[in-house]
């Protein structure tokens, strides 16, 4: 199995390699208020599905799957470049086939079969406007079945 | 008619059946996994509301969860859908007010929606198998 905090942040380091985005971060599980007037950016990390792909299964080949979620809060009642900006800008650095190596040396690789994608804008009560990118990801590593 | 012509046909409603049943199969496993998760597609399904003491006291949850509805199937198509207003928060975790999504129970959680699409293929070839045997 893949060692999921630092295939995260692996994630996390290739979203940062992206300019232009919000500066403020609410990263998951970090206590954070939101500012009005500021827009801000989440992200998630969640695995989905364990598959072990060869056999022997002692030393199979696992496939791991999950999503890494990217959260972008703008300004409602402000249109739709800027927003829409930060969004290509990410789906550009998740591009399908992407691949980021975490400080465990596990290969996360952004899915081509299911490929990134970004939702819509939604404007909320809260005087933020929401759009989600979705990142498809998977990861091989070998299995080990502890003694 | 020849022997062969009648192996044809015969093979050939075959197929039709196994796919059909195969399809009928495939849309149930996707709304299951959409509504109360699955260990194919790593959904984890609707949130069902924990309430209690100054929380919505005697109130019972599961309104979102109940929402979704799979209607319109026909031999090759099927509409999964909801009107709940909380779907869209729930499923990309955003919070219609000020501060961060908070999931107040233990039950279900995100993107499930988003997990069952991007792990659809699993769900396929595992009706699949079973059809075929």
């Amino acid at each position: 199995m893949i060692a999921r905090v630092p295939a995260h942040l692996a994630l996390r380091n290739r979203l940062l390699t992206v300019s232009g985005l919000p500066a403020s971060r609410a990263w998951e599980n970090k206590a954070f208020t939101p500012s009005a007037g500021t827009p801000y950016l989440t992200d998630e990390f969640a695995p989905a599905t364990s598959a072990a792909l060869s056999v022997p299964v002692k030393s199979a080949v696992v496939e791991e799957r999950g999503l890494y979620v990217v959260t972008l809060y703008g300004l409602a009642n402000d249109g739709i470049s800027t927003i829409g900006a930060w969004a290509d800008a990410i789906l550009a650095a998740f591009a399908p086939g992407t691949a980021v190596t975490s400080t465990a040396n596990d290969v996360i690789r952004v899915r081509s079969d299911v490929g990134p994608f970004a939702s819509q804008i939604i404007p909320m009560d809260s005087g933020f406007a929401v759009c989600t990118i979705r990142i498809p990801w998977y990861a091989h590593s070998q299995n080990v079945i502890a003694a | 008619m020849t022997a062969f012509a009648d192996q044809i046909r015969d093979f050939a409603v075959k197929v039709e059946a196994r796919t059909e049943t195969a399809f009928a199969n495939i849309i149930a496993s996707t709304f299951d996994s959409i509504v109360n998760g699955s260990e194919l597609t790593g959904a984890p399904g609707q949130p069902v509301g924990e309430y209690g003491p100054g929380y919505h006291p005697g109130e019972v949850g599961g309104d979102l969860k109940a929402s979704w509805q799979l209607s319109d199937v026909t031999p090759t198509s099927g509409l999964i859908s909801t009107n709940s207003e909380h779907a869209v928060q729930n499923e990309y975790g955003i919070s219609a007010t000020d501060g961060p999504y908070v999931q107040r129970t233990s039950i279900g959680g995100r993107h499930s929606v988003a997990q069952t699409i991007a792990n659809f293929d699993k769900i396929v070839d595992a009706e699949a198998a079973k059809v075929a045997q």
